[in-house]
C-alpha cells in the first residue's frame, strides 16, 4: 500500500516537473500536401539517377571484360546517357526547398545540440 | 487472489471458512494466546475451566471438573487390551451445581473410564469402563481399579436431562482411594446470562494474507450452564456463537484438537461446549486468514461485551470509532500497537479499519529527488527533441536525417546514395506530416 502511494507521489512530481514541457510541444508540425509530394518526387528521381548509374557502371564493367559488342554497347550506353539527362532536368525542375523548410530545421536543430 | 498468482492465501490454505488444516500459523501467535489466556484468566474465581487431562497434565489426586459433550469426546482412547484389577477404589458423589433444583441425584447411571495417556504423543489408552448407580445420596463407588501405570486418569460421567457432565481425577500411586466430586448443572437456553468480559483480537500480516486471531471470554451469570437454543442440523446442541468473517480462510480453534468442538454455520462458529456458570467461566480462541489487501474487518457483536483489546503488527494502522490508541505492548519481543475499547452491546459490530503507514519525511524527500532526477531525465530527452511539435515517428526520422548528415561529412557514405536516402527520409517525414 505505501509502496503504491510513493509510485503515485513519484508520479505527481514528474507530471508536475515535466508538463510545461510536454504542453509546450502540443501544436504538431504539418507540411503541405505539395512540398510533401515535391519531396517524394525529388526521392524518386533520385533513387532511378542512382539506379541508372549503377547500370552504366555495370554496361561498361561488361564492354570492358568483352562480354558485350562495341555497337550494342554505344546504343545501350546512349540511351542510358540520354535517360539519365532527362532524369537530371527532371529534378533540376523541382522546386527548390523553402529557406524555412521544418525539417531541416529540426535537422539543423538537433545536429547544432549534438555539436 | 489471480489465479496463476500462486500466491501464499489462494495456494496454500484458501479453503473457505471451516477449512481445517494445519496451517503453519506463526508461532508468536501461541505465545499470544498463552500470554493472553493468562491476561483473560487472571485471578478469575472460580478457576478456569481446563479441557482435558492432555493438556493440562494435574497434579496427581487433583479433581477437575469439566464438561465434555460425548460429541466433542476426542480422541477416542483405544480399547483395553485387557481388564486391569487392583486395589485401587474411585468414589463421589453427583453434586448439583444449580441452587434451587429440586432434581433427584438417586439412581443415576455413572460410567468410569480409565484411561492411560502417552505422554509423548497424546495417544489415549482405555484400560476399562464400568458403571455404577448413584446412591439416594448421589454417591457412586468403583472397586478393584488398578492404580498403575503412570499417567492413568479415571474419568466419571453422568447425563442429567440429555447433558453430559464428567469429571476426571489423576490416579496416584501412594493413595489408592480417590474421591471425585461430579457437578451437574440445570441448562438455560437464556442467552442473556452470558456476557463477554473481554474480546481480544491481534492483527498481523502473514505472508501475503492477514492472520486475526481473536479470543473470547465469557461469564455466565446464571447457575445454570448455558445451552444454545437453537439446534443444529444434526440436532446437537451447542453454547456460545462467535461470527466469522465470510471471506475468513483456515479458521483453527484452540483446544479442538478433533476438529469436531466447534462448528461453523451460517458464518459463525459454535461451541459445541456449554458455558458453566461462573465469571470467566469459558474461553474461546480461534485465528483464520483473510486476503492480504483486505482493508476492513467487520465482528458483530453478539453478547453484552465489557471491553475490547486489539493489538495490530505495526504498520498497519488500525482506526475505529470504538478504539483508542494505548501504546504499544510487546509480545516475544515483537511490538504490537495497542488498542482498547468500552463496552459495546449486542447487534453492534467492531469494524476495524486498516490504512497504510503514512510518508515519513525522509521518504518523502527520497520520493521528491527521484522524481525531480526522472522529471530532469524526461525533460533532457524533450529538449533533445529537435522541432516541438514532431511526433515520436518523425523524431525518429529527423534523427535519421541528422545521422545520415553526419556519416556524408566524414566520408562513411557516397554522395550519390546520401542524396538518395536523405530524399527518401524527408519525403517519408513529409508525408508523415502532411496536414491537407
Amino acid at each position: 500500500m505505501s509502496g503504491a502511494l510513493a509510485l503515485v507521489a513519484l508520479g505527481v512530481v514528474i507530471l508536475v516537473v515535466t508538463w510545461p514541457f510536454i504542453a509546450a510541444r502540443r501544436p504538431a508540425i504539418s507540411i503541405h500536401h505539395a512540398a510533401s509530394a515535391d519531396l517524394r518526387r525529388r526521392s524518386d528521381l533520385l533513387a532511378a539517377r542512382n539506379r541508372l548509374y549503377r547500370t552504366l557502371q555495370e554496361l561498361d564493367f561488361d564492354h570492358e571484360t568483352g562480354k558485350i559488342a562495341d555497337a550494342d554497347y554505344a546504343a545501350a550506353r546512349h540511351r542510358l546517357v540520354a535517360q539519365g539527362v532527362s532524369l537530371l532536368q527532371q529534378l533540376d525542375a523541382l522546386p527548390a526547398p523553402p529557406e524555412d523548410d521544418p525539417i531541416e530545421a529540426a535537422v539543423g536543430a538537433l545536429r547544432g545540440k549534438k555539436a | 487472489m489471480s489465479g496463476d498468482g500462486a500466491s501464499f492465501f489462494d495456494s496454500r490454505i484458501c479453503g473457505g471458512v471451516g477449512a481445517h488444516h494445519d496451517a503453519p500459523l506463526p508461532n508468536r501467535l501461541l505465545a499470544i494466546l498463552a500470554a493472553m489466556t493468562a491476561l483473560a484468566l487472571a485471578g478469575c474465581v472460580p478457576a478456569p475451566i481446563p479441557r482435558g487431562p492432555v493438556e493440562t497434565g494435574p497434579a496427581p489426586g487433583e479433581t477437575i471438573h469439566v464438561f465434555t459433550p460425548e460429541a466433542t469426546e476426542a480422541p477416542a482412547p483405544s480399547p483395553a487390551p485387557e481388564t486391569a484389577v487392583g486395589e485401587g477404589v474411585v468414589a463421589g458423589q453427583v453434586i448439583m451445581g444449580s441452587p434451587g433444583s429440586s432434581a433427584s441425584l438417586a439412581g443415576m447411571d455413572v460410567t468410569l473410564r480409565a484411561v492411560t495417556v502417552a505422554m509423548e504423543t497424546g495417544a489415549l489408552t482405555a484400560l476399562l469402563t464400568r458403571t455404577a448407580v448413584t446412591d439416594a445420596g448421589g454417591a457412586f463407588r468403583f472397586e478393584g481399579l488398578p492404580v498403575g501405570p503412570t499417567h492413568l486418569f479415571y474419568e466419571v460421567s453422568a447425563v442429567y436431562n440429555g447433558v453430559p457432565f464428567s469429571a476426571w481425577v489423576v490416579a496416584d500411586a501412594e493413595n489408592a482411594a480417590l474421591s471425585i466430586p461430579l457437578t451437574i448443572y440445570e441448562a438455560t437456553d437464556d442467552a442473556g446470562v452470558i456476557t463477554v468480559d473481554a474480546m481480544h483480537v491481534v492483527v498481523s500480516r502473514y505472508h501475503d494474507a492477514l492472520s486475526v486471531f481473536q479470543m473470547l471470554v465469557y461469564s455466565n451469570q446464571s447457575d445454570r450452564i448455558y445451552v444454545n437454543p437453537v439446534a443444529l442440523d444434526d440436532g446437537r446442541r451447542v453454547s456460545v456463537r462467535a461470527p466469522i468473517p465470510p471471506n475468513a480462510a483456515n479458521v483453527i480453534f484452540d483446544e479442538d484438537a478433533t476438529g469436531v468442538r466447534f462448528v461453523i454455520t451460517g458464518g459463525s462458529a459454535y461451541d459445541t461446549e456449554y458455558v458453566l456458570p461462573g465469571s470467566r467461566s469459558h474461553v474461546i480462541s480461534f485465528s483464520y486468514l483473510l486476503p492480504g489487501d483486505t482493508s476492513e474487518i467487520v465482528l458483530p457483536i453478539t453478547y453484552p461485551t465489557a471491553r475490547v483489546n486489539v493489538l495490530a503488527q505495526p504498520g498497519l494502522r488500525v482506526r475505529s470509532p470504538a478504539l483508542t490508541a494505548a501504546g504499544v505492548e510487546t509480545i516475544e519481543a515483537t511490538p504490537y500497537d495497542a488498542y482498547t475499547g468500552g463496552a459495546m452491546a449486542p447487534g453492534a459490530a467492531l469494524t476495524l479499519r486498516f490504512s497504510a503507514p503514512g510518508i515519513g519525511v525522509g521518504a518523502a524527500l527520497a520520493i521528491l529527488l527521484a522524481g525531480a532526477a526522472l522529471a530532469a531525465g524526461i525533460v533532457w530527452i524533450i529538449r533533445r527533441r529537435p522541432h516541438a511539435g514532431w511526433t515520436p515517428r518523425q523524431t525518429m526520422l529527423i534523427r535519421q536525417i541528422a545521422d545520415l548528415d553526419g556519416a556524408f561529412e566524414a566520408g562513411r557514405i557516397n554522395r550519390l546514395d546520401y542524396e538518395a536516402r536523405r530524399a527518401d527520409l524527408k519525403a517519408r517525414l513529409a508525408e508523415d506530416s502532411q496536414n491537407d
